[in-house]
């Protein structure tokens, strides 16, 4: 998992890290050249100096160096740093050469022969070497190189301990200041944890920073389609439940009084009441079920189903109640009608629509089925000789449990709802319109038409 | 003892029907709210005590509760829902329910609950009735006199309930006959006098007294 505090560190710290050792390098590298500068500067000033004082060439050497003249020149305390000087005349005999020198095995400066500044190696030392012409005077002033070295990466580091210093300095600072200003992110999620697992309300975002404030929306938004889905699901177990209450109520009542019948064709017919009973129930919890069915599984339309086939079969399921009824049941079939949707919907589509058919028919009545086409839409139609609806309950019988009043049949005011429910899926709808020549009702289901080209694309696009 | 039962279930108030009649209940079921108003406002009709469901078409069985109650009616009513929440319980007894049962319940409850309703309404300690020796039990169907069982039938029962109920009330023939019968059964022309004859011998010409152009009583005192 990516850390954004992680990462933010890390990469401050690098950038930190990165600019510091350029201003490091520079800084240093700077700090040298101008230290060099600066001594090579005391050399030529001790050179001035050295040009103005006449040496008598019998003269003895004298005990006191030049650099002790002028304190400028003294660098170091030590007498390894001190400036090896040594003057000479024109027929390059010693004039004067400093303490130092002794250092030097051949106990003075060679003569050089090259004017100005340059580095030697002497003794297996290297050396800065000026070598000045003045008057009749030459005049030649070295200091070892290692004390150069030294006085400059002395001045470089004391110009630089600070940004070594104040760099991890930097370094917490930096960690310091994205975990605090990463806090509102710590609030959310631990806002979030300590919830109880159910719990839906929405997170308080007023307080919340700019930049947290689009994922805590989004999450907001997230949590309010939860809460509905989980409202529903609530709602329609809540409905289910009294739903299952009533036939549940009715199986009690049919077997308590099971016992009370005081002959055997009273016990038989209370017996039959019961099993009636008992199919109800059967009934209405397949019905719950294909209903749920239906509103969880809203998949891509990827299939399509030839109608007729689909209508056979359920005219097929629902001969034997219709015949024992006397109920015929015609169908006017049009071939090659295809539809979204795979055929266990369609047939519970029109299981339901038949059911419901032959359930408000009277006996020796007729139920009719058509099929036809309009504009990219099949058009399926269930005719039958029930009493039909007032005109304001036409709409309202497609709500869950629904009944209308004086309904007897024992639905359970679930079959419309699940047919409006899956034809909705399938991009269609569902309408009941009261007949005109008689009365009855004609349940009237558009459907999209299932182009071929479509369902191929649709079905490449799944694969 | 006349019933009025209000159930819009078809199958539920079959049963109801079936049970309280087999407790020789006079049973009269009506569906819709507006007809169960229109037999609770028949004068005539001489319930004892009402069955009343929640849920009904047209007219719930709030607002018939409520409109009775509003028309004076004091008839012992027992109300059935699937609506179990305290809030529907509260409003339902407050709507003038007497009682509340909530779906699924067993018959033998609602029986009991329905006898407590009229020991009540009578303001009898104990569901069995007495008058001199006489001793009825709703409960068991039972009648004795002194410590002897007496065999009678359904209708026998519900005529000397009927009479046990007011004790030294004179009842008159066609009170009698809206005891005895239901919407849906054919009154026979001497059905009362019939039954009341064959009382007497079960039970002794004493106990039953005539009192002319008027109707009955139960003799002597309780």
């Amino acid at each position: 998992m990516s850390s954004m505090r992680k990462g933010l560190t890390l990469w401050l710290w690098a950038a930190v890290a990165l600019v510091g050792a350029v201003s490091v390098a520079i800084g240093y590298w700077q700090a040298r050249k101008e230290t060099q500068e600066q001594l090579d500067y005391q050399m030529q000033q001790v050179v001035h100096i050295l040009a103005a004082q006449t040496f008598a060439p019998s003269a003895a050497v004298p005990k006191s160096t030049p650099a002790a003249v002028s304190p400028f020149v003294r660098i170091s305390h030590d007498e390894d740093d001190d400036l090896i000087v040594s003057v000479r005349d024109q027929q390059g005999n010693l004039l004067y050469a400093s303490r130092a020198n002794r250092q030097l095995s051949g106990s003075v400066l060679p003569a050089l022969d090259s004017l100005g500044f340059q580095n030697v190696m002497l003794d297996g030392q290297a050396y800065r070497v000026f070598v000045a012409q003045s008057g009749d005077k030459r005049i030649e002033i070295a200091q070892s190189l290692d004390v150069i070295r030294e006085a400059e990466e002395g001045v470089a580091l004391a110009t630089l301990l600070p940004i070594l210093l104040l760099l991890p300095v930097l370094g917490v600072g930096i960690g310091f200041v994205i975990r605090r200003q990463l806090r509102p992110l710590n609030a959310v999620a631990s806002l979030i944890a300590s919830r109880p697992p159910l719990c839906l309300e929405l997170l308080p975002v007023d307080a919340l920073p700019r930049e947290v404030r689009p994922l805590a929306d989004e999450i907001n938004r997230l949590l309010g389609r939860l809460k509905a889905a989980v409202h529903r699901e609530q709602r329609f177990l809540t409905d289910a439940a009294h739903a299952l209450r009533t036939p549940l109520t009715a199986l009690q009542l049919q077997a308590d009084v099971l016992d009370g019948a005081r002959d055997p064709a009273e016990k038989a017919a209370r017996l039959a009441q019961l099993r009636a009973g008992i199919r109800r129930v059967s009934r209405l919890s397949e019905q719950l079920l294909s209903l749920a069915r239906s509103e969880s599984t809203a998949g891509p339309l990827t299939v399509s189903t030839e109608l007729d086939p689909a209508l056979e079969e359920v005219i097929a399921l629902h001969a034997t109640a219709a015949a024992a009824r006397g109920i015929t049941l015609q169908a006017d079939t049009h071939s090659n009608v295809r539809v979204y949707g795979n055929a266990r919907r369609l047939t519970l589509i029109l299981g339901n629509l038949l059911d419901n058919a032959v359930r408000y028919t009277p006996d020796g009545g007729q139920v009719r089925v058509r099929v036809g086409t309009e504009e990219n839409a099949a058009r399926v139609e269930v005719w039958d000789e029930g009493c039909g609806l007032p005109p304001e309950e036409l709409d309202r019988v497609f709500e869950r449990f629904y009944r209308a009043p004086g309904d007897d049949s024992n639905g359970s005011g679930l079959g419309l709802a699940t047919v409006d429910t899956l034809v909705r899926q399938l991009g269609g709808r569902v309408v009941l319109a009261n007949r005109v020549d008689r009365p009855g009702l004609i349940a009237t289901v558009t459907l999209p038409l299932a182009s071929e080209l479509a369902v191929a694309s649709a079905q490449y696009a799944a694969s | 003892m006349r019933l009025l039962l209000v159930e819009d279930d078809h199958m539920i108030g079959e049963s109801l029907a079936k049970g309280l009649r087999d407790e020789h209940y006079v049973v009269d079921w009506v569906r819709e709210g507006p007809a169960a108003l229109a037999a609770l406002r028949d004068r005539y009709a001489g319930y004892s005590i009402a069955v009343l469901d929640w849920n009904l078409p047209r007219q719930d069985g709030l607002s018939v509760l409520r409109q009775m109650r509003a028309d004076g009616n004091t008839l012992p009513v027992l109300m059935i829902t699937a609506r179990d929440e305290l809030a529907d319980r509260i409003s339902g007894l407050d709507g003038g329910a007497d009682d509340y049962l909530v779906k699924p319940f067993e018959l033998g409850e609602l029986k009991a609950r329905l006898r407590s309703l009229l020991r009540r309404r009578d303001g009898r300690a104990r569901s069995e009735m007495v008058h001199a020796d006489l001793v009825l039990d709703p409960v068991t169907h039972t009648v004795r006199q002194g410590s002897g069982l007496v065999a009678v039938t359904p209708r026998e029962f519900t005529l000397l309930r009927a009479l046990m109920e007011h004790p030294g009330a004179v009842l008159s023939r066609s009170q009698l006959e809206e005891r005895l019968y239901g919407w849906d059964d054919g009154v026979q022309s001497n059905a009362v006098e019939f039954t009341i004859h064959s009382l007497r011998r079960k039970l002794g010409p004493a106990v039953i007294e005539n009192v002319r152009g008027v109707g009955w009583r139960l003799s002597g005192t309780p």
